[in-house]
């Protein structure tokens, strides 16, 4: 790294409020968080500033995902040494392990379900959403913090509550949930058909009403704080992509949890007000029910029009975050950004009337299953062009890899070869061999489970410096990414192969057909690798927590990055920037701008003084005047 | 902290000893093709791995007074392990695609399966092209671009005739594929033929009832509050036409006929899967689903196709159901239509009527006069 200056490390209680007014006629906003200090209660429990929120879900986010790959590797183990004894697992499993050492059936399908649950909801969606929107949102937008501080704050503990109570029902005596993360009913509405359809379904209902309460509350604060504060200068097209991504996130979120809702409140209903919306002419555990009328198809329609917008709630910001780390490390504008936000567009508007390609074979119409793979194959189309944007935008490029750079690389393998897939799947007539087998868990895994986890890491590298004020190890990062990417391919691409011979998903055993009997062998080739996988996410763990305490102060622009969030002092206080807000004066991706000095030039950089700035960058702040002179010393009109 | 020294023959002596200890525990039965050769190279990575992490970990422990990679162009050695990872990991994933080739299912016992089946290989091959560009691109472009003294990168913002062309292209292409496809799928799931053999099959937690209409060709009605431990079905034996029902442990089909499959379930949600066939159906409690299709290889001729003189086609239950999800069996033999109708002929009906009258002991009898006389009383 050349020598940028170092800032001294700021103390976020020193950051007040300038009551010096700018005579200039616009409407800058001062700081007006002047604080005494603060409890520590205020500071880091109860807080309302979208840095701090933005950490709290990481960090939960990432205990969540240690449960989430656990259970995983849990059930793993059975697939892959089906007749060796796991006694050894008795003190952590207790009664799900009987007395011949072998794993409890439904306990088994227990372990899946929460498995899809805790990290599809618990860390793809609120983990990724809620530590990068949250950050992120008005640091590169220009705002001292969200819309609302307070709903922000409520929208971390709702998660925080929905996250104790989703863990805690993992430890029930007659199981957590175990009907698959999608809970039909009426394997889910009915306790005597599964144990875990007991109190398990009803924790997990409860425990995702709570989530839902906390992603309709972020999302209400990221689409009202895009639209709103955004400072002068930062139209809409001036956006880095990033904020695009979260934005229509946030919309999906907004529109399609509701119906999740409405789907789980139906339920709760058939489970324990004697409706039946979704139960018709059940005979089970020796008795005919009294329930009539309903139809399970009803629910299916229900969960997966938010089933669908929820994997795109999910790839989206990831793949957001790409496309910033990728031009910011290949020193090159983000090839094609308009087509960028019109593909991100596209995307999230195609994500709504696709969802009943999940429901090809359920036995609806069939002429609904011609609607719905026409339009799930269109969306293929957008998909492709971002690949083809990535692609354009390393072609040329000048590439640096930070461990940041390289997850958001594998990010892009992963959504090709995952994404490709999904073109087999989409067609009605091969789906239904392939619907319900292991290559759609290859599928998912791959361009959803895997690419936005990557999204997530490189998120995280990338943005570390600016959340903590310190650097990570990046050889650790290189080898993290390294073990992980091998890993990854290695547990899910033979997937494909188990696939297309047919294995049924959600399969405790391959060895009760001719058919699957062959692959046995297979799972203990994907079991190690996932141990290994999980292995190698304790050199990033540790990464991240000692790079927190180490003295690697970080520099104040240690990429070099063009958009707001690297113009605040290097550890942001309340209100982000101690004096007024910096303007925008061009869109976030000039790099490389050819007859500049430097390969960067950042957006709060007026034109008037660029050439000054790029004899020189570390003379000059980030505040000027309309006639392009540079405001100094915001600091001294600080006082309490 | 301090880690030992690691010396080279060190470590190639630890490789050794992991190949010896671990070949001491290799399976003494053969086993399928292609996992000797998968365990070779998981040893070899994890060997390699433990090895490049103890060497890092001791590295980065080592107390910071020297710079311990200060002679690593680490930008290049990512470079190059972009290029590395490129050529194992596409060589492998195309090579384990062919070498497991004979663990996929075999050439669909079905019709339509054929044709499903050679829509999956073309569409395999479209897309498989554009993953094997797109890939290769990605990271030889990681390899060629990586940083170096005087490069620079090209500002190179848009170009709207490429992003036409690459929007265009793949929009046609998905068209093809759609029409394809829905061509077929209407195909598939269009009204069932006069005169197909119609076989139900019910899921219930944890196996499939299959029944035959018998030899008055009609289902007897059923219905689920009917149902216990001597009705399985629900049948409402009042009306004779259920009293020929059948309802054998096998499924028998005829070979070249076409056969519709009325799929019910009894309590959850269960799946009927006949992968040889490429046939797969939900079955709904309260709403009965059908598929129909023509098996076109009877059981002897696959058993000869395969080798394999035990070979039989299997059903399986392809939507989770609870504990016993995995192992909801059924064998299906497709045989000739004789031999078909020879079969079904053998089967016993479910019905059991009552015992005859002049069987019943003196005890039990009823009295002939304490019973109501009725009369029916016929509507003009």
């Amino acid at each position: 790294m050349s020598a940028e200056t170092i800032d001294v490390t700021l103390h976020p209680e020193a950051a007040v409020a300038s009551a010096h007014h700018h005579d200039s006629g616009h409407d800058h906003h001062h700081n007006p968080h002047e604080h005494p200090t603060e409890s520590f209660i205020k500071k880091y429990v109860f807080s309302t500033d979208h840095k701090m929120i933005a950490k709290q879900f990481l960090f939960t986010g990432i205990f969540m995902a240690f449960v989430g790959v656990l259970l995983s590797i849990l059930f793993r183990l059975q697939l892959a040494w089906p007749d060796q004894d796991l006694g050894f697992l008795k003190p952590m499993l207790g009664k799900w392990i009987n007395p011949e050492g072998k794993l409890d059936p439904e306990f088994y399908l227990a372990l899946v379900t929460m498995h899809g649950t805790i990290i599809v909801f618990f860390v793809l969606t609120a983990g990724l959403s809620g530590t990068f929107s949250n950050f992120l949102i008005p640091l590169q937008i220009g705002a001292r913090d969200m819309a609302s501080g307070f709903l922000n704050m409520l929208s971390y503990w709702f998660f925080f509550a929905s996250s104790v109570i989703m863990f805690f029902s993992l430890f029930l005596s007659t199981g957590p949930a175990a009907g698959g993360w999608v809970i039909y009913p009426p394997l889910s509405a009915l306790p005597q058909a599964i144990s875990g359809s007991g109190l398990g379904m009803t924790l997990w209902l409860v425990a995702m009403a709570l989530f839902i309460v906390s992603s309709l509350l972020g999302g209400i604060n990221y689409i009202t704080t895009v639209l709103n504060l955004r400072t002068k200068g930062m139209s809409m097209t001036k956006m880095p992509l990033t904020i695009w991504a979260f934005l229509m996130t946030a919309i999906l979120g907004v529109l399609s949890f509701p119906v999740l809702l409405a789907a789980a409140l139906l339920l709760i209903f058939d489970r324990s007000f004697g409706t039946s919306f979704y139960l018709s002419d059940i005979y089970i555990a020796g008795q005919a029910l009294e329930k009539s009328g309903g139809s399970p198809i009803l629910f299916q329609h229900l969960f997966w029009f938010l089933g669908h917008p929820e994997v795109y709630i999910i790839l989206l910001p990831a793949l957001g975050i790409t496309s910033e780390i990728i031009s910011t490390n290949s020193r090159k504008p983000i090839f094609g950004y308009r087509a960028m936000i019109g593909s991100l567009l596209g995307i999230a508007f195609l994500s709504f009337i696709v969802w009943a390609h999940h429901m090809f074979v359920t036995g609806m119409n069939p002429f609904l299953g011609t609607v719905f793979m026409l339009l799930t194959l269109i969306i293929a189309v957008p998909s492709a062009v971002k690949t083809f944007n990535y692609l354009a935008t390393l072609w040329r490029g000048n590439l640096h890899f930070t461990p940041g750079m390289l997850f958001s690389i594998g990010l892009v393998s992963l959504f090709i070869t995952g994404g490709i897939t999904g073109i087999f799947l989409g067609n009605a007539a091969l789906d239904i061999q392939l619907h319900d087998t292991y290559f759609v868990t290859a599928h998912f895994h791959l361009v959803m489970g895997s690419a936005a986890a990557f999204g997530f890491f490189a998120g995280i590298y990338h943005w570390f410096p600016k959340m903590f004020g310190k650097m990570m190890d990046d050889k650790l990062g290189y080898l993290h990414f390294w073990l992980t990417l091998i890993s990854v391919y290695c547990v899910f691409f033979p997937m494909h192969f188990m696939g297309m011979a047919g294995i049924p998903r959600r399969y405790y055993s391959f060895t009760g057909f001719d058919f699957t009997d062959d692959f046995v062998n297979l799972n203990v080739f994907i079991t190690i690798a996932a141990i290994f996988g999980f292995i190698s996410q304790f050199i990033f763990v540790y990464n991240l927590l000692s790079s927190i305490f180490s003295k690697r102060i970080a520099p104040k622009n240690p990429w070099k990055s063009n958009t707001l969030e690297w113009s605040t002092p290097v550890n942001p206080g309340h209100g982000n920037w101690p004096g007024e807000i910096p303007e925008v004066h061009r869109w976030p991706y000039d790099y490389s701008k050819p007859g500049m000095n430097h390969d960067y030039l950042p957006q709060y950089i007026p034109d008037a003084v660029s050439e000054a700035w790029d004899k020189n960058p570390d003379s000059m702040g980030y505040h000027f005047d309309e006639n392009g002179n540079e405001i100094k010393d915001t600091q001294a009109h600080a006082h309490h | 902290m301090r880690l030992p020294k690691l010396s080279k023959s060190v470590q190639l002596l630890f490789l050794l000893l992991l190949f010896t200890v671990s070949g001491l525990f290799a399976q003494t039965e053969p086993t399928s093709t292609g996992l000797e050769d998968l365990m070779f190279w998981v040893k070899i990575l994890l060997g390699i791995t433990i090895i490049l992490v103890l060497n890092v970990l001791r590295l980065v422990f080592k107390v910071r007074t020297e710079e311990p990679f200060a002679n690593v162009d680490f930008n290049k050695l990512n470079g190059r392990i972009s290029l590395a990872f490129l050529i194992v990991g596409m060589f492998a994933a195309i090579y384990y695609s062919f070498d497991l080739s004979d663990k996929y299912l075999p050439e669909a016992a079905s019709d339509h399966g054929r044709i499903i089946d050679n829509m999956f290989n073309t569409t395999l091959i479209i897309t498989g092209i554009a993953t094997i560009i797109t890939n290769v691109l990605l990271f030889w472009f990681a390899f060629k671009y990586a940083k170096k003294e005087g490069q620079k990168a090209l500002y190179y913002p848009d170009n709207h005739k490429l992003e036409l062309l690459w929007t265009v292209i793949p929009a046609i292409v998905l068209t093809t594929l759609v029409i394809y496809g829905a061509k077929t799928w209407t195909e598939i799931t269009a009204e069932v033929p006069k005169g197909a053999y119609e076989i139900e099959l019910t899921g219930k937690q944890f196996a499939w009832n299959i029944r035959y209409a018998g030899l008055d060709n009609k289902f007897g009605p059923t219905n689920f509050r009917k149902i216990s431990a001597t009705n399985e079905a629900g049948f409402d034996f009042e009306d004779a036409s259920s009293h020929d029902d059948v309802m054998p442990g096998e499924i028998h089909m005829p070979v070249g006929k076409p056969v519709h499959l009325k799929i019910k379930a009894r309590d959850v949600l269960h799946s009927v899967f006949m992968p040889h066939f490429r046939v797969k159906m939900d079955a709904v409690p309260g709403m009965p689903t059908s598929f129909w299709f023509t098996p076109n290889t009877t059981t002897k001729e696959m058993r000869k196709k395969l080798n394999n003189p035990e070979f039989n086609f299997e059903l399986a239950c392809t939507e989770v159901c609870g504990r016993g999800h995995f192992s909801m069996k059924r064998i299906i033999v497709v045989e000739t239509e004789a031999e078909f109708k020879v079969w079904l002929a053998k089967q016993k009906p479910y019905y059991q009527p009552p015992t005859p009258a002049s069987e019943v002991p003196d005890s039990l009898e009823v009295k002939q006069d304490t019973m109501p006389k009725i009369t029916m009383v016929l509507n003009k």
